[in-house]
């Protein structure tokens, strides 16, 4: 023990000590540095990327809503299936925003509900209007957002 | 100013729904056509139509836009900017990476009898829709479905 205790004392006075622990700080910063890049990138691509990536798949899927419509008569189970993907993409919607899209995601998912009860084209048309509503509202949502650079 | 925009919106999606339920009839409109070896905006498509008293006009044209310098010296966050296409590939995003392109744009318009603009609509994601609603009705696509089907 003793042994050890001196060779440790040998290596802690020996000079490339004081230099290893300058280089232990160093790094130590260096570290931290890429911490806060990490955590920056990451807000980048929430506030920059993913819900723009995302307003761009439901404007997609509202621009197929729309032209179902048109051919309505001959577009009932493919409007289910767009109004199925469209409310994953609502839930998304309200996972990554909050406020006003948060509340304006949810009557869709409502409205859509209603529409599955009674498909009409009316009912429709309100589903697709309401989209281009939320459109609006995400836009100023990431207008507004604190992960903007 | 919000006020307004949205009732623009409202005005648009309302010439909307008149179009899908056939209220609104549109009809192809003359347009000059663009060299293939230019820049220009270049017009894809118009189509023209008459609502109550006023005339109205959809050109749909495809815009280029130049190659840009993504890595703009006041951009906080040039060097990721420098290096997205690898963090695109890595992370499976699409980053814009400054390339030139053509887009296509659809302007809604108010215009004279002679076709003369005297206003043009905001840009909004209904405008767009609308094109397609009145190409979809201009092509005739339901009667050829229901003649098809009828054979």
């Amino acid at each position: 023990m003793v042994k050890l205790i001196a060779m440790w004392e040998f290596v802690r006075d020996w000079p490339w000590a004081g230099f290893a622990n300058f280089a232990s700080i160093v790094a130590l910063f260096f570290a931290l540095k890429a911490l806060r890049d990490v955590r920056e990138l990451r807000a980048y691509y929430l506030g920059k990327v993913r819900l723009p990536e995302l307003s761009l798949v439901l404007r997609g899927l509202t621009s197929v809503l729309s032209t179902q419509i048109s051919a309505f008569a001959y577009s009932g189970e493919a409007i289910g299936l767009t109004l199925t993907r469209i409310e994953v993409n609502l839930h998304s919607v309200e996972k990554k925003t909050g406020g006003r899209p948060k509340d304006v995601a949810k009557a869709i998912r409502k409205t859509i509900g209603k529409y599955r009860k009674s498909p009409s084209r009316e009912a429709c048309a309100k589903v697709y209007e309401a989209l281009v509503g939320l459109e609006s509202e995400i836009e100023n949502f990431r207008r507004d957002s604190e992960w903007e650079p | 100013m919000a006020n307004e925009t949205n009732s623009v919106l409202e005005a648009v999606i309302r010439l909307l729904r008149l179009t899908q339920e056939g209220v609104l009839k549109w009809s192809l409109d003359s347009y000059s056509e663009t060299p293939l070896d230019s820049h220009e905006p270049r017009i894809e498509g118009a189509f023209t139509t008459k609502y109550k008293a006023t005339y109205l006009r959809l050109i749909a044209q495809r815009e280029y836009h130049p190659a840009r310098d993504v890595t703009a010296p006041n951009d906080p966050y040039r060097l990721w900017s420098t290096y997205s296409s690898h963090l695109s590939r890595a992370l499976g995003v699409k980053v814009d990476d400054g390339k030139p392109y053509w887009s296509k744009e659809v302007y809604l318009q108010i215009v004279t009898e002679y076709g003369r603009v005297l206003w043009t609509f905001p840009k909004n994601h209904a405008t767009h829709d609308l094109y397609n609603a009145v190409e979809y009705q201009v092509a005739g696509v339901n009667s050829l479905v229901e003649e098809l089907l009828k054979e």
